[in-house]
């Protein structure tokens, strides 16, 4: 670039000294260019020959979206990994757990059990024990290896038709079982009888029959109790202990797996935490499905294999820039990658939508200045070409040729074509600059010089 | 008398918009009321205007103004609680980070955005009236800005005095002489030479010559001051190109008109420039002088200096 001659950097600096510095107001509008162009021109006259002056206006700029420090919420990556781990570690431990317990409890319909929960038993349908069963002896609390033995016996004969299709669902069950059986005691708190003597009892079932597990699976959630009408062909109290049962640890598993979840701060566990959660609490609902498996095995794998959580309850606010082409362009992830963001159909779907009140109107009825718009936005639908963009939070402008003016609440997802109207005037000309030192009032700089100001978000403008 | 006419002037038009201006403060959250706001708005109209303005002009200026900060800054002013508590949440963190941004180190900063704080919260004077330097914020440039304008002035100012202060010192430390030995007798050409470029200069425009002493005097970089004066960096880059060869045909045309040959025009210029090198910091008659020094090195002695 060529220099202008030393003797000219001389005489600059020997100027007339300058009176009076303008005070802070008049600054602050210089920077923010909403100063009537008489003024501006008489300050920039002072500036011409204060340095000191100079310096203030540079130092009080607004930060350039190009070095915009938006405070992006940094994803608690860290903190939600392992406590989502946690909270799925749980929820899975729990249902395994559950499904042992159910597989327990029905064997053992007691009074005492009874006693211990005091919520309202549910309506447990059953279905014709008697045609289905086998002849069980008498459960009573003692009797735990009997009984399972029974059970088992009755389930070998009953799952058969189950066990092909529920085979692989006991793989994940199993795998997950001994682990979590003690605990599980911990977990619930409750049973505390029965959790010792799960682990081996679940492992001489599943030495012994495989199918077995089958049965806790397919009894809990399965309203229809086919072997669960088994060893309870006396009906009365064994159906309301064991619906009560089902219901506690429902409750108990739920609360659980919700704290955890509710502590990951993730969507994603409490979903599967959630859905245990209506399962488990409708027994009575005739779900075939088994729901406590899919979910179990669904949550153990993701036990296994960590997930960053998706995407957090706030969204972080996007980086905004201009390519080469003058096509906008968003990134999330502190500008590492790019996509592309169309304004036009989001615009013209917006405009349509809501045309009377997108225009901006000054002074002037809004009917009449609405077909104005319409055609003004009809012509600028094609793509336009952006030449700046500025964005304070998920409030985002964005300029360009042919008077494109668009605006964004949500960081880009829709958008809203403005088109300023001051005073019989309409914004023409490409727009070259914006600057919003706040969510409500902002300047934009047309290519012919003209310079827009709102003080409402864009609702109204006014031409300087 | 005029100012009773303006005055007059201003209160009508105040009358006009209150109801509108009024709704758009949103004063009665904060404690002001309608009347002091009314005076409020006339106060800072009677500033702004002359016995010229129109009335037109004047509803422009009120309808432009931000009413809402302007109350906010006005009712913290006068002690509201309310109002502090919005300004608080709202500013407190915000200038700090500008602060930061200006004093760039962070103790500097703390200092700069406590001392402002402390002078918008205001003092009792003797008279026990509370002074506040929000009183002043008139609603014409954002809050935000004004907040960043007034810290950057601060800083300015005690930066500037300082650093006068300092260059001194160094002076006499190094023992270097920085007043130039008297020069000698000024050739007849240079007088001429200054002469057509005071002229050639005087005839830009305000923004050229302000482009001009940015670049050359503050040395700031293109995206700087584009960035100052709201245009692209290229318009920039492009307007200092056109001006120096502007300015080096018309002060060769002047030269030529004031009786020296082309060649002797232009060599009067390529000698003033070897030697206006010795002198350049010499003689500053502008009312505020660029820094003598790097900022960095002033600014590290600065910190360790004293305060």
């Amino acid at each position: 670039m060529e220099k202008v001659p030393q003797v000219v950097r001389e005489r600059l600096k020997a100027g007339v000294p300058v009176s009076t510095h303008p005070d802070a107001e008049v600054l602050t509008a210089f920077a923010e260019r909403s100063l009537p162009e008489r003024e501006r021109t008489s300050v920039l006259e002072h500036l011409a020959r204060c340095h000191d002056c100079r310096d203030i206006v540079a130092l009080a700029l607004p930060e350039t979206e190009a070095v915009q420090t938006v405070a992006i919420q940094a994803r608690p990556r860290w903190m939600t990994w392992p406590a989502f781990r946690w909270g799925f570690a749980m929820a899975g431990v729990a249902i395994v757990a559950l499904g042992v317990l159910q597989y327990q409890r029905r064997t053992q319909p007691t009074a005492s059990m009874v006693a211990q929960r005091t919520s309202a038993p549910q309506p447990y349908p059953q279905s014709p024990p008697a045609a289905e069963t086998v002849p069980a002896p008498a459960p009573s609390i003692a009797k735990q290896e009997a009984d399972h033995s029974v059970v088992s016996a009755m389930s070998t004969k009953r799952a058969s038709p189950l066990g092909l299709d529920r085979e692989a669902t006991m793989e994940r069950p199993q795998a997950a079982s001994p682990n979590p059986s003690g605990n599980a005691r911990s977990a619930f708190g409750g049973p505390v009888r029965y959790g010792p003597s799960q682990p081996n009892l679940a492992q001489q079932q599943q030495q012994q029959q495989s199918p077995a597990r089958v049965l806790p699976f397919a009894a809990a959630p399965a309203g229809k109790q086919q072997a669960g009408g088994v060893g309870y062909g006396r009906g009365g109290i064994p159906p309301a202990s064991e619906s009560v049962e089902v219901q506690s640890p429902a409750l108990t598993v739920s609360t659980e797996a919700k704290i955890t979840a509710s502590g990951a701060a993730a969507t994603a566990p409490s979903a599967p935490a959630q859905q245990l959660f209506d399962d488990l609490a409708s027994p009575a609902v005739g779900k075939a499905k088994a729901p406590i498996t899919v979910p179990g095995r669904r949550l153990a794998a993701s036990a296994n294999t960590p997930q960053p959580p998706p995407v957090p309850a706030a969204p972080s606010n996007p980086r905004w820039s201009i390519s080469s082409t003058g096509s906008l362009q968003r990134s999330f992830d502190q500008g590492a990658t790019w996509q592309d963001v169309n304004v036009s159909s989001a615009a013209a779907e917006n405009f349509t939508a809501y045309s009377a009140n997108q225009v901006v109107v000054l002074e002037k009825s809004r009917a009449r200045q609405a077909d104005a718009d319409k055609k003004t936005a009809l012509k600028a639908i094609a793509a336009p070409v952006f030449r700046a963009v500025t964005a304070a939070g998920s409030d985002v402008w964005a300029g360009g040729s042919n008077g494109a003016l668009y605006h964004s609440v949500d960081a880009g997802d829709h958008w809203v074509r403005v088109v300023p109207v001051s005073a019989g005037a309409t914004l023409s000309g490409d727009v070259v600059a914006m600057q919003f030192s706040d969510s409500q009032h902002g300047t934009v700089t047309t290519s012919n010089g003209g310079v827009w100001v709102t003080s409402d978000d864009g609702q109204t403008w006014q031409k300087q | 008398m005029s100012s009773t006419k303006a005055s007059a002037a201003v209160q009508s038009v105040v009358n006009d918009l209150l109801a509108e201006l009024h709704l758009k403060s949103g004063c009665d959250k904060i404690g002001l009321t309608r009347e002091s706001f009314a005076a409020i708005l006339c106060e800072v109209g009677s500033k702004q205007s002359a016995e010229a303005t129109s009335e037109g002009e004047l509803r422009a200026f009120f309808l432009s103004l931000r009413v809402d900060e302007l109350a906010l800054a006005r009712a913290c002013a006068a002690g509201e609680n309310s109002a502090w508590e919005i300004f608080l949440t709202r500013f407190r963190e915000k200038m700090y980070q500008s602060a930061l941004r200006i004093a760039r180190e962070d103790s500097a900063a703390r200092e700069l955005a406590d001392t402002l704080y402390a002078d918008l919260y205001g003092t009792n004077t003797r008279s026990g009236e509370r002074v506040s330097k929000l009183a002043s914020y008139t609603g014409r440039g954002s809050l935000e800005g004004w907040l960043r304008t007034v810290l950057a002035q601060e800083y300015v100012n005690r930066y500037r005095r300082t650093k006068r202060l300092v260059s001194l010192d160094e002076e006499s430390e190094e023992g270097v002489q920085f007043q130039a030995p008297e020069p000698d007798p000024v050739p007849p050409a240079d007088a001429r030479l200054t002469q057509v470029t005071d002229e050639a200069i005087a005839q830009l425009p305000a923004e050229d010559r302000t482009v001009l002493s940015a670049y050359y005097l503050d040395g700031r970089t293109l995206a700087e001051i584009a960035r100052l004066l709201g245009v692209h960096e290229s318009t920039i880059s492009r307007k200092l190109d056109k001006l120096a060869k502007t300015l080096r045909k018309q002060i060769l045309a002047g030269l030529v008109r004031r009786g020296l040959s082309r060649r002797q025009a232009e060599e009067a210029m390529e000698v003033d420039v070897r030697d206006l090198q010795v002198d350049i910091r010499r003689g500053l008659t502008q009312d505020s002088a660029p820094p003598a020094f790097s900022e960095k090195s002033v600014e590290a002695r600065v910190r360790e200096g004293p305060g």
